[in-house]
């Protein structure tokens, strides 16, 4: 992580771009996460109904 | 009707080249890991071929498309269009750095009577014009001026070791404080500059003229690159030795000044400020145009109409930003390389192709099942 004076001494434009990067990747994250689990749950279901 | 736009594979080695030239062969690379900075270059040249291939990836799996229509096809128009401008302004930032940085670097050596001001102008006229042209002029281009710089820098190499200036004792002890500080200066410094910063390339990659992008033309352009580099580094510490080398504002300039063959090769630092101008113009313009065409695909708005908008903000950005060129270097190395590249280079691209990977199985999950056809008994 970068510290806070270095943030502050950079502009803001290099601030703006490196939280954002970092707030883009967090909701890319969770968006992943979201879709492992959708594709899990699927691969579940598809296994379910061939056993029965 | 309108041709589209094409670019050929070696087109795109030679612009990849270009590219990752900027400013990387005249400063000295990975001076912390003291002698071993040779290592520090060719382990990054590794690890930037591992980033290049995610580029790569991500990229042929959507042949015609570019990161923005990439972006939007996976995250939705709005989603996709605040990545884009988040990349934008990463490209136009890098963009200013190295408009900045040339502009400066060429007063330094060798206009320093001149007004930055108009060398400034010179560069983003040129940069206007050539962005006006578009991608294939840039493509040729660069495809005329690639063999030239190789020469150059070859050349440059070849004369300072038959000058005799080269001591490779200084390369010794090899790796003498373990390898912690190469790998410590490797990642993510020396790995995201220069060959992750080809991210830009996922602006044009779509306009290569083969339905997918061949890996080995890009791989080859960051292996050229990593051994010129690996090239200059052990140059720069043979001849300068170590601290001097670390403490040189432009290294391979100084180097050149101290070829002297009979007194009749002498002064050559022309050639190097001429390889300062073309890698300069192109990393700045590649970078510049990448902001440019986010913007256009990304809002739909007239391509010549941005050109001259953003390149007024990057002359006026650029003057009330980076006073000097040693501000430029602390926001250069001490922010950009060690903080800010790898978010735009490695992680948001690796997190895009996963995200590619994860929608394929999903549409792999609902297709609806077609039976197995029944095996025919034999009677």
């Amino acid at each position: 992580m970068v510290p806070l004076e270095l943030l502050v001494k950079v502009g803001i434009l290099p601030s703006v771009l490196y939280i954002g990067g970092w707030l883009c990747i967090g909701v890319l994250a969770v968006y992943a996460l979201y879709r492992t689990a959708e594709c899990l749950l699927l691969r579940l279901r598809k296994e379910k109904r061939r056993f029965r | 009707m309108q041709k589209p736009i094409q670019l050929s594979n070696y087109q795109l080695l030679c612009l990849l080249f270009m590219h990752s030239l900027g400013s990387s062969t005249i400063f000295a690379l990975g001076m912390r890991a003291k002698q071993d900075a040779w290592l520090v270059v060719l382990s990054g040249l590794l690890l930037g071929l591992a980033i290049l291939s995610i580029h790569i990836a991500l990229q042929n799996q959507y042949p015609q498309r570019n990161l923005v229509q990439i972006s939007q096809q996976l995250l939705g128009k709005v989603g996709g269009n605040i990545v884009s401008l988040l990349f934008a302004g990463y490209f136009f930032w890098v963009s200013t750095l190295n408009f900045s940085e040339f502009a400066e670097l060429i007063a330094l050596a060798a206009l320093a009577e001149t007004p930055i001001w108009a060398i400034q102008g010179i560069f983003i006229l040129l940069i206007i014009y050539l962005t006006w042209k578009g991608i294939e002029v840039i493509g040729r281009m660069s495809e005329l001026l690639m063999p030239f710089i190789i020469l150059f820098l070859l050349l440059v190499y070849l004369l300072i070791v038959i000058s005799g200036r080269v001591d490779l004792k200084e390369l010794q002890p090899v790796l003498a404080y373990g390898i912690l500080p190469v790998i410590k200066e490797t990642y993510p410094r020396y790995t995201t500059f220069p060959y992750g910063e080809d991210v830009v390339f996922l602006m044009y990659y779509c306009y290569v003229n083969t339905s997918l992008i061949k890996r080995r033309y890009v791989y080859s352009a960051a292996v050229i690159i990593g051994l010129l580099l690996t090239l200059s580094t052990v140059i720069i510490i043979g001849t300068f030795s170590v601290p001097l080398a670390a403490s040189s504002t432009i290294p391979l300039l100084g180097v050149t000044k101290m070829i002297n063959i009979g007194n009749i090769i002498t002064n050559i630092d022309a050639i190097v400020v001429i390889i300062f101008f073309v890698g300069g113009l192109f990393k700045a313009m590649l970078f510049f145009y990448g902001a440019v065409l986010t913007i256009q695909t990304a809002f739909n708005l007239k391509r010549e109409m941005l050109i001259l908008t953003l390149a007024v903000v990057l002359v006026v950005f650029n003057l009330i930003y980076i006073p000097n060129f040693v501000f430029h270097r602390f926001i250069g190395i001490a922010f950009g390389n060690s903080y800010l590249h790898e978010i735009y280079t490695i992680y948001i691209p690796l997190l895009l192709l996963l995200l590619t990977w994860l929608q394929q199985v999903k549409k792999q999950l609902t297709a609806p099942q077609t039976r197995e056809p029944a095996k025919k008994v034999a009677v």
